[in-house]
């Protein structure tokens, strides 16, 4: 069931009227029903791994949680009897014990992830290297398994979850229904953000009370959401499919363009949806965190990272970049690195290979394909590239005598981050990782600016009126960015306006979407593309 | 929730409807030149004196194309609207008749058999655009839209007709939406204007002509099942409404097997006791005095000079066999003697044109 289909107004209209009707205390139960029938909507079949993955995740992190209360009350219990080394052996072979639950809850999760998504690519990639370098046939057979839908984003919320129940972060749920809620949250299952459990679940599970000015914002977010995807990024998708799609037809700044043109549609699309994700679970008096921070007005790569699908980096961050760069292999070899490179080098050498190894995931996360590996490459490379070259950086800007945080160096780095982010969209967006190398060699090697006025862009499927309306939409955008950026909340200010005005805002959002979004008989409107993780 | 801010929102609800109701009748069935007489010929209907048609002509434009009613007007006094559209399905004469007699207390029914020939038969969303869009909101409309898309799904499950499509004949902005930024907007849609000579079709082809080797054609096939259907779909409509019905075939010059066709549709009424009028006799298009090298533009469109005498010719018919009163002089009925004013310039003008037309040609 698409968040854009008539059918899913429907359900959401039932289960708004099913929530508040409900009383209070039983309101999650209304949340859990729907969510499970917007799964089964989805596949019945698929509900299975869904059910799985709740069942370990929970079962797991229950029994770790006792583990935990175990260890701490045979701890006070035995304080006095207990010498610092027996103290030291129990708590071992607690560890131990819990350890068996984690990896377990881990394997099982990532594995079936890992299996559902990659065997395809992995077979493939083994097919391919034995006919290159053996010139053999195919040896395993072309298999592509269906994907569960939200598989990687419950996944990562439920993997985050036993981890931080084993880190002692937060107790384990008690409610295996409530639970169940936690992972199949209607609106985020579709496309996250990646919550974590203390900062949801007890939204979830407490009812709710029917506050008219939240469920207007978050009907506003829902609006703001809808334009975002209708009237720009499934316009802008047309452009950069008709550029990614027929890239040898192409050649230099178009390819830049394209590569603009599908960064800027994924930014429409994605926080678009999660937008509109976040309104609905407004609606539901249920605040879910921010997942895009403005991206573009990113000054480096690695920020820009930090402002762009934030909950995937923060899970990547806190479950992957910091358990292996402390680690005891990457302190083994910091020392040899430090050996090998000098102290202040090799210091930072692990560092480096820890975000280096982040991105090269986040990049495989988004796909089972070569061009990701080549799009985690891309990113990676460049952000512990310019890690490593920071000290070298600072020098050059203080010989110049530049300022790094005055408005034009901070402008000069926005540009830089916009140009390496459309580079890196070559590979995103491209069709083969063949493809993003050569439309990357076209664009640094044809010069053709005539395209920009030769009416290269108006046989892209966009007509005039098109392009008008995407411009406005990036001024709309822009605006709202900046005016973001400087602390204002343009909902609440909104919301002090004049009634009149008020509701010429709201209503004219609503005419620009109806009138201008891309929807109805001859359109097919995309699926937010990152309903396919 | 406060009782204000309950107030506020459906009054907001309500508002946000006025508006986007407002643009959904502007943006619906793009009216460049061609369909905004469509929509100016179902607008006079809303418009017109009430209680002031004798009858009325239903089916696709080779009926509005023959009919001028003024013509019929002149000559005897009869107020009889051509109540088609191009391509008009013919499942949706029903309801056009349903929808005419809650403004005018009709006493027959002309329908033209063009519309249910083999290739008329199927139909699709925007042929059912050009009937729906133009029919007021009510129960009526919503029945048209489900009996036509029922039709489709009925006789031509292979078409794909998905909920979209059905919701945009419910809401034309949903079809029509992308005409702002596709520049298909017409002067049309902001400004219907209204028609001056009670639906004659007064375009520019209007004034070319062609010759048609017109004949006729006894051959009869046999009529299909869906074809039976849609007759006595229109028959029940006619006599649950107490109309009287006639049946027309107009003359032309389609192929042989579309002929035989509608022979077999005029023998099907005919049977069950309609009057007809078909073209394809020999004696009835000799008298007619319709002329095929002379009184087209295609090869089943008429120009001014043939749609007059086939008018004059079927509107005699029409006061044989109907008792219809001469209405010439009532004051009720002085649009029809504007539009007939107003249709006799026109006629003049067309003449002209086909003159010229007829020298250059040698005809």
């Amino acid at each position: 069931m698409s968040l854009l289909s008539g059918k899913f107004v429907l359900f959401f209209l039932c289960v708004f009227a099913a929530y508040f009707l409900m009383p209070r205390k039983s309101r999650w139960v209304v949340l859990l029903i729907g969510s499970y029938v917007f799964y089964l909507f989805s596949s019945v079949r698929m509900t299975a791994y869904l059910l799985l993955t709740t069942f370990t995740t929970f079962f797991s992190a229950k029994r770790i949680g006792a583990l935990n209360k175990e260890t701490s009350e045979y701890l006070t219990v035995h304080k006095a009897e207990l010498d610092r080394e027996t103290k030291k052996q129990y708590k071992a072979g607690q560890m131990k014990r819990k350890r068996r639950y984690l990896l377990f809850a881990v394997l099982w999760n990532i594995g079936t992830l890992c299996v559902l998504k990659y065997t395809g690519f992995v077979f493939d990639t083994i097919n391919r290297t034995l006919h290159f370098v053996a010139d053999m046939e195919a040896v395993l057979p072309s298999v592509r398994f269906m994907l569960p839908l939200g598989i990687s984003f419950y996944t990562f919320q439920t993997v985050g979850y036993v981890i931080d129940v084993y880190r002692g972060k937060y107790e384990p749920d008690t409610s295996l229904p409530k639970y169940m809620l936690f992972v199949s949250f209607f609106p985020q299952i579709i496309q996250g953000p990646i919550s974590r459990y203390n900062q949801l679940a007890h939204q979830l599970y407490e009812g709710h009370e029917f506050d008219y000015t939240r469920i207007t914002m978050g009907l506003q977010l829902v609006l703001w959401g809808l334009i975002k995807k209708l009237v720009l990024a499934d316009r802008l998708i047309k452009v950069s499919n008709m550029i990614f799609q027929n890239y040898t037809d192409y050649a230099g700044l178009t390819m830049f363009i394209g590569g603009t043109v599908y960064g800027v549609y994924m930014y429409a699309d994605f926080s678009g949806g999660i937008d509109m994700i976040r309104g609905i679970a407004q609606v539901f008096g249920i605040e879910m965190m921010q997942n895009f921070e403005r991206p573009y007005f990113a000054t480096s790569l690695s920020e820009f990272w930090r402002r762009w699908h934030i909950s995937l980096g923060e899970w990547m961050r806190d479950y992957v970049f910091y358990p292996v760069s402390l680690s005891k292999a990457f302190g083994r070899l910091g020392k040899k690195t430090k050996k090998w490179f000098g102290t202040k080098t090799g210091k930072v050498i692990p560092t480096y290979l820890a975000t280096f190894i982040t991105f090269m995931l986040v990049g495989i996360w988004q796909g089972t394909e070569l061009k990701y590996v080549g799009y985690g490459f891309w990113n990676a490379s460049i952000i512990a590239g310019s890690l490593l070259l920071k000290p070298v950086f600072t020098k050059t800007l203080d010989f110049l005598h530049i300022k790094a945080d005055s408005f034009y160096w901070k402008a000069f780095g926005m540009l830089r981050t916009f140009f390496l982010c459309s580079l890196g969209r070559f590979f995103s967006g491209g069709l083969s990782l063949k493809s993003a190398l050569v439309m990357m060699k076209s664009f640094f090697t044809v010069w053709n600016p005539q395209v920009l006025t030769d009416g290269t862009f108006l046989n892209m499927g966009l007509t005039r009126r098109d392009w008008l309306v995407v411009l406005i939409m990036l001024i709309i955008m822009l605006i709202v960015g900046i005016l973001q950026e400087r602390g204002i909340r343009i909902r609440s200010s909104i919301a002090g306006m004049p009634l009149p005005m008020r509701w010429f805002i709201y209503i004219g959002a609503i005419v620009f979407v109806v009138l201008l979004g891309q929807y109805g008989p001859g359109f097919v409107s995309a699926d937010f593309v990152y309903q396919q993780f | 929730m406060t009782k204000k801010q309950g107030i506020r929102a459906v009054l907001f609800v309500f508002v946000t409807l006025a508006v986007l109701l407002g643009i959904n009748s502007r943006m619906g069935f793009p009216k460049d030149g061609q369909a905004v007489r469509i929509t100016r010929r179902f607008e006079e209907m809303y418009r017109d004196e009430k209680n002031t048609w004798d009858g009325i002509i239903v089916g696709t434009s080779e009926a509005d194309r023959a009919w001028s009613a003024p013509a019929a007007w002149e000559e005897y006094g009869m107020a009889v609207y051509p109540m088609s559209s191009d391509g008009n399905p013919f499942i949706l004469n029903s309801n056009i008749i349903e929808e005419v007699l809650k403004y005018q207390d009709l006493s027959f029914v002309v329908v033209e058999l063009h519309g249910a020939r083999l290739e008329s038969l199927s139909t699709n969303d925007i042929k059912i655009h050009r009937v729906t869009d133009h029919l007021k909101w009510s129960a009526n409309r919503s029945d048209a839209i489900e009996r036509a898309v029922g039709y489709v799904e009925e006789w031509y499950p292979e078409q794909d007709f998905p909920f979209v499509l059905k919701a945009g004949l419910y809401f034309p902005i949903i079809k029509y939406h992308s005409r702002l930024t596709q520049g298909e907007i017409y002067e049309g849609d902001l400004n219907h204007g209204k028609t001056t000579m009670k639906g004659v079709y007064d375009a520019r082809q209007y004034y070319m002509t062609r010759k048609l080797p017109l004949k006729p054609y006894e051959e009869t096939a046999e009529l299909l099942d869906q074809q039976k259907a849609l007759l006595d779909d229109l028959i029940f409509c006619a006599e649950k409404n107490g109309l009287k019905l006639v049946f027309v075939k107009n003359p032309s010059d389609v192929p042989e097997a579309e002929q035989a066709s509608m022979n077999a549709m005029v023998k099907y009424v005919e049977e069950k006791g309609y009057p007809t009028l078909n073209f394809n006799d020999a004696d009835i298009l000799k008298a007619s005095g319709v002329d095929g090298s002379t009184d087209f533009y295609d090869d089943e469109h008429m120009n001014a000079k043939g749609s007059r005498v086939y008018t004059q010719y079927l509107a005699g018919y029409l006061k044989e066999i109907l008792d219809i009163e001469d209405h010439r002089g009532d004051e009720r009925y002085q649009s029809w003697d504007d539009a007939a004013e107003t249709y006799d310039a026109f006629y003049e003008g067309a003449l002209v044109k086909i003159e010229k037309w007829k020298k250059k040609h040698g005809v």
